[in-house]
């Protein structure tokens, strides 16, 4: 094929164009593959189909090969385009792009070569199953093997999959690519040979049904992630609600420590240090995520003294006094403050001495609990905190619960300064509470990140777990808020790529892959009936354009044998092989006056007795199987293999023959045949009496000659009748020469009928100036009187043939006026309707003829003179008539007998054009 | 008396070649057409009449025969047909019309002589 319709219809060639041409396929294979990853599923680079495969293939072949860069352009941008998105457009990821680009316009490249190499031109149509099953497989899974394997190794080259993941991403990448080729292959050719047969009709019977079948894929595919992920965001939200109850437990436990110890201290106020370290031991054993337990009284600044010496005798150090830090965060005597709330009794003790004394209350977040705990008979819990006492960094919280003395004696908790004790508190190891918590629940690949979402600016950070490598997925995250004491925690929960990556979406993977191997099925089988289809059409509009010639033929052949048996001036008659009359020929209801109404049906016997008894007797029909003893016959000589008939009305000759279906094959049995011959046997009969006339008019002399002769030799006469004799003799010998001569010329003329004359432009006068001196004017007859014309007058004819008709005008003008008389000759010239003629008229004034001598003056042999005493042969009047009507001319002849006659040649005034006169 | 013969034949040669050869023994009449020929058979009565077929005057040698036959008065003279006309119908048309005999043109003179006098002596 050699007219290249691109996406634009037809092109001429030129760079322009093959850039544009170029252009054309990189957005579209950039359009596509941007579609084929559309359908990708994270985490991943890879989709159920990659439908720029099967386009690129496509536009090789119809481009024949002119447009890779086109494919690798598209490409190129197209994973461009991903990595930028993705915010890793880096050279790592950019020299990847490039491979991957070089990778798919490879693939391409040999499925177009595989193709062209089976196919030959298979390709154009994809009818025969062969061409459907080798195209497909060379191009789709065979050459899709490429792309596959240069991006895989790409990918794992660039660290982006790991060495497990290489089979999967290589078979992921691989069926999305052949079934992309599969798919988009054909429709893409049906695309591109829209205006081709089949491709044509494919457009509705293939192109179509798959697009929907693909869009149902699409849209199955589409529903089961979507409902795919809902399920992972429910396993997800799931977790992370069980993480925050057990948060929510583990702190509740601590609460009943926390209270229990608040207890102690309203009942035994005034314990000692070991009491107190006793009471807590088991409690800071069993919830190790408790880093200390304290009291911390609340002192107002009249009762720090008291309190400082009451602290320093119960601690057994030699001094005790309120701490704070100071701007560089030393310890230092705490300034005087309307209250101090100092951690008082603590345990364990060990580590924890630094901190004895120390007015928590200086610290701007830890007072902030305390005056939520001051208020309230309930927990407090401060913002994450860093802890003092550890070496490392380490966020923790406090966790505060008021103690009075009137809750002892009243039985209930008068909240407020008056009988306020103290504060119960817990250093709470945030991480390690965290861990204990959810020890039993921790699911690989799930990150979360505990804040304090009342705390501003990022210092509200709790907890992040700490397997967190790459960035969780946003998508998926989850988050709740729990109620810790009387702050909310905010627990946030993602997985991370690993988790997504194990936690695939197998089963829209699945119904993706299955669901557009049936639609390739679909597109094979749509393919393979469309082909069988195309080629049955081919076939049938073979063998339809076929039948249309034979048919074509076969009508021709009908009118032209139609055209011979109706316009043929011949008749026929046709009949079946039951010898009945079937057909007869217009022309032989002409001829013979029966119509076909009367003839049609007869039988043999029938139709002769019909036909007979149309004949006259002398010549009648002597019935069918007479005329086929006479082609029976027709190799004997001399016996012609017809019958001549003459029918009684029309007094028609004609000429009948019969030819007799020896082959027995076919519906006509025997055909007559109808010939007029009623002009030939006219002429026939003319030609008989001619000859009988001449041989009369030969004999006649003849007679005369041999008759004297004889008598010359068998008796002896005297000289003067010796030579009267011989005159008598030489006389007729002369009449005999001159009529052979006559018969000769006469012959000649009609042989010739024309053929032979010259004809040119002859001045009437100068023809007379010609003829006159040459005629032998008779002894003792004057010159004939010639009249010209007032002006020259000029004929087109034969200068010689028309001399001697005037000749033989002015001859017969001497010998038919024996008696002398003047002989005329004149040019006359007359208007004959709108044509001027112009005729030489031969006058005499001799024995003229009468009308009846004057209609047979033409008539060879004729002669009007009875007497014999006028030679002639009757023959020279014929030669003039003929002559002259060859000429376009007339012989007109006027006589009176006794008086004269007068003979006119007439001859069409011939006007020469002005150039011509010469 | 010599036996009377009639000519009917319109070209002189002829008359004057027939009349030479029969005139020294016959007495020889002429005519040059068919009705001057058959008043002259009426009025002269002849023994033998030589009848030429193709005569001008509208009246032809067998007609004249005919008319010949037809009248009993004329029936019982010889008549010879002389005639360019030589084919064969001609010659059974005058044997049925009764010619006694039939001369085709050109003739020999001698024959006709042997032939006229076989008929008249």
């Amino acid at each position: 094929m050699s007219r290249r319709i691109l996406l634009f219809g037809e092109q001429p060639q030129g760079t322009l164009i093959a850039v544009r041409d170029v252009v054309a396929t990189a957005i579209i294979y950039l359009a596509l593959g941007a579609l084929g990853i559309s359908f990708a599923i994270a985490p991943g680079y890879a989709s159920p189909i990659f439908p720029a495969a099967g386009f690129a293939v496509a536009i090789l072949l119809h481009s024949n090969n002119r447009v890779w860069s086109g494919i690798w352009l598209g490409s190129l941008a197209l994973n461009l385009s991903i990595t930028w998105l993705r915010g890793d457009l880096n050279w790592t990821s950019g020299l990847m792009a490039v491979g991957i680009a070089c990778g798919s316009t490879t693939q391409a490249l040999a499925g177009w070569w595989l193709v062209v190499r089976k196919l030959e031109n298979g390709w154009r149509t994809l009818e025969a199953e062969r061409d459907i099953f080798y195209c497909l497989t060379l191009a789709g899974p065979l050459a899709g093997i490429i792309s596959a394997s240069v991006g895989v190794t790409m990918l794992y080259a660039a660290n982006v999959i790991p060495a497990q993941e290489i089979l999967y991403a290589w078979l992921n990448w691989w069926s999305g690519d052949t079934l992309g080729i599969v798919v988009l292959l054909p429709i893409s050719l049906a695309l591109l040979y829209r205006r081709d047969s089949p491709w044509f009709s494919r457009l509705t019977t293939m192109v179509l049904p798959m697009l929907l079948a693909l869009n149902v894929v699409g849209g199955v595919f589409y529903a089961v992630a979507q409902w795919e992920c809902s399920q992972q965001k429910a396993v997800i939200q799931a977790h992370g609600e069980t993480l925050a109850d057990l948060l929510k437990q583990r702190f509740i436990a601590h609460q009943e420590v926390l209270a229990s110890l608040q207890r102690l201290i309203e009942v035994v106020p005034g314990m000692s240090y070991p009491q107190f370290e006793y009471f807590t031991r088991i409690s800071l054993h069993d919830n190790p995520d408790i880093f200390a337990l304290s009291f911390n009284p609340y002192v107002p600044q009249a009762q720090r003294e008291a309190l400082e010496r009451l602290m320093a005798e119960k601690t057994g150090m030699t001094t005790f006094e309120i701490k704070e830090r100071d701007s560089q965060s030393r310890l230092i005597r705490a300034a005087d403050r309307a209250y101090y709330v100092p951690v008082g009794y603590i345990s364990p003790l060990e580590g924890s001495r630094p901190a004895v004394g120390y007015n928590i209350n200086s610290d701007p977040i830890r007072r902030d609990a305390i005056q939520r705990a001051m208020r309230s008979d309930k927990p407090a819990i401060t913002a994450p905190i860093k802890l003092v006492q550890e070496n490392r960094q380490r966020v923790g919280v406090l966790l505060l619960l008021a103690a009075s003395d009137n809750a002892a004696t009243h039985g209930d908790r008068d909240v407020g300064n008056a009988g306020l004790m103290g504060f119960a508190v817990g250093v709470i190891k945030v991480d390690e509470m965290i861990d204990i918590a959810t020890r039993n629940n921790r699911v690989a690949g799930l990150v979360f990140q505990v804040d304090d979402t009342q705390v501003s600016s990022g210092s509200g950070l709790l907890y992040r777990s700490e397997d967190t490598p790459s960035s969780p997925d946003g998508n998926y995250a989850w988050q709740t808020q729990v109620a810790i004491a009387d702050r909310f925690w905010t627990l946030k929960l993602a997985p991370t790529a690993d988790y997504l990556g194990r936690n695939q979406h197998v089963i829209a993977l699945l119904v993706g892959t299955w669901g557009l191997m049936l639609a390739a099925l679909l597109q094979v089988l749509l393919l393979l009936t469309t082909g069988r289809t195309s080629i049955f059409q081919g076939k049938v509009h073979e063998q339809t354009a076929e039948l249309q010639v034979k048919s074509d033929i076969l009508q021709d052949r009908n009118e032209q044998l139609s055209a011979l048996f109706t316009l043929s001036p011949d008749g026929f008659v046709s009949f079946d092989r039951h010898q009945c009359v079937k057909y007869a020929s217009p022309a032989f209801s002409q001829l013979v006056g029966l119509t076909n109404t009367q003839v049609i049906g007869l039988d043999e016997t029938a139709f002769t007795h019909l036909l007979t008894n149309l004949c006259i007797p002398s010549a009648r029909f002597r019935g069918i199987d007479a005329l086929h003893d006479l082609t029976a016959n027709e190799s004997v000589a001399g016996k012609a293999p017809w019958d001549l008939i003459e029918l009684a009305d029309n007094g028609k000759v004609l000429q009948v023959a019969s030819r007799r279906n020896k082959t027995g094959i076919g519906t006509v049995s025997q055909i007559l045949y109808f010939h007029d011959m009623t002009r030939e046997s006219e002429i026939d009969r003319m030609k008989s009496e001619f000859l009988s006339t001449a041989a009369h008019e030969l004999r006649t002399p003849m007679a005369s000659i041999y008759g004297f002769a004889e008598l010359l030799l068998s008796q002896t006469f005297d000289e003067e009748t010796q030579n009267e004799l011989l005159g008598i003799i030489h006389r007729q010998s002369e009449v005999m020469i001159r009529i052979i001569n006559e018969l000769l010329d006469l012959a000649r003329i009609e042989a010739r009928r024309g053929k032979d004359f010259v004809y040119e432009t002859l001045a009437l006068e100068e023809l007379l100036d010609q003829l006159l001196p040459d005629f032998k004017i008779p002894e003792g007859r004057e010159a004939p009187v010639i009249i010209r014309a007032t002006q020259p007058l000029f004929i087109d004819a034969d200068r010689n043939k028309t001399l001697q008709a005037v000749v033989n005008l002015l001859s017969n003008a001497y010998k038919y006026s024996p008696g002398g008389g003047e002989v005329s000759i004149a040019i006359l010239q007359e208007e004959d309707g709108n044509k001027t003629r112009v005729g030489i008229a031969v006058r005499d004034h001799g024995i003229g003829m009468t009308p009846e001598q004057r209609a047979q003056a033409t008539e060879r042999f004729y002669r009007a003179d009875d007497s014999g005493t006028i030679l002639g042969t009757g023959l020279g009047l014929s030669i003039v008539k003929e002559i002259v009507e060859l000429q376009g001319g007339e012989l007109s002849i006027a006589s009176e007998f006794g008086v004269g006659t007068t003979m006119t040649l007439w001859f069409p005034l011939f006007e020469p054009s002005s150039e011509g006169v010469n | 008396m010599n036996k009377k013969i009639l000519i009917i034949d319109d070209h002189a040669d002829i008359r004057r070649l027939i009349k030479m050869v029969l005139g020294s023994q016959f007495e020889v009449f002429e005519a040059v057409d068919g009705p001057t020929g058959l008043a002259k058979v009426r009025s002269l009565q002849p023994s033998l009449v030589l009848l030429d077929v193709m005569m001008p005057g509208g009246m032809d040698g067998f007609q004249v025969l005919e008319a010949i036959k037809a009248d009993p008065v004329l029936s019982e003279i010889r008549i010879i047909m002389l005639t360019a006309r030589g084919q064969q119908q001609d010659y059974e048309m005058g044997k049925a019309f009764g010619a006694d005999e039939y001369f085709i043109k050109p003739f020999s003179p001698l024959r006709l002589l042997d032939a006229v006098q076989e008929l008249l002596l």
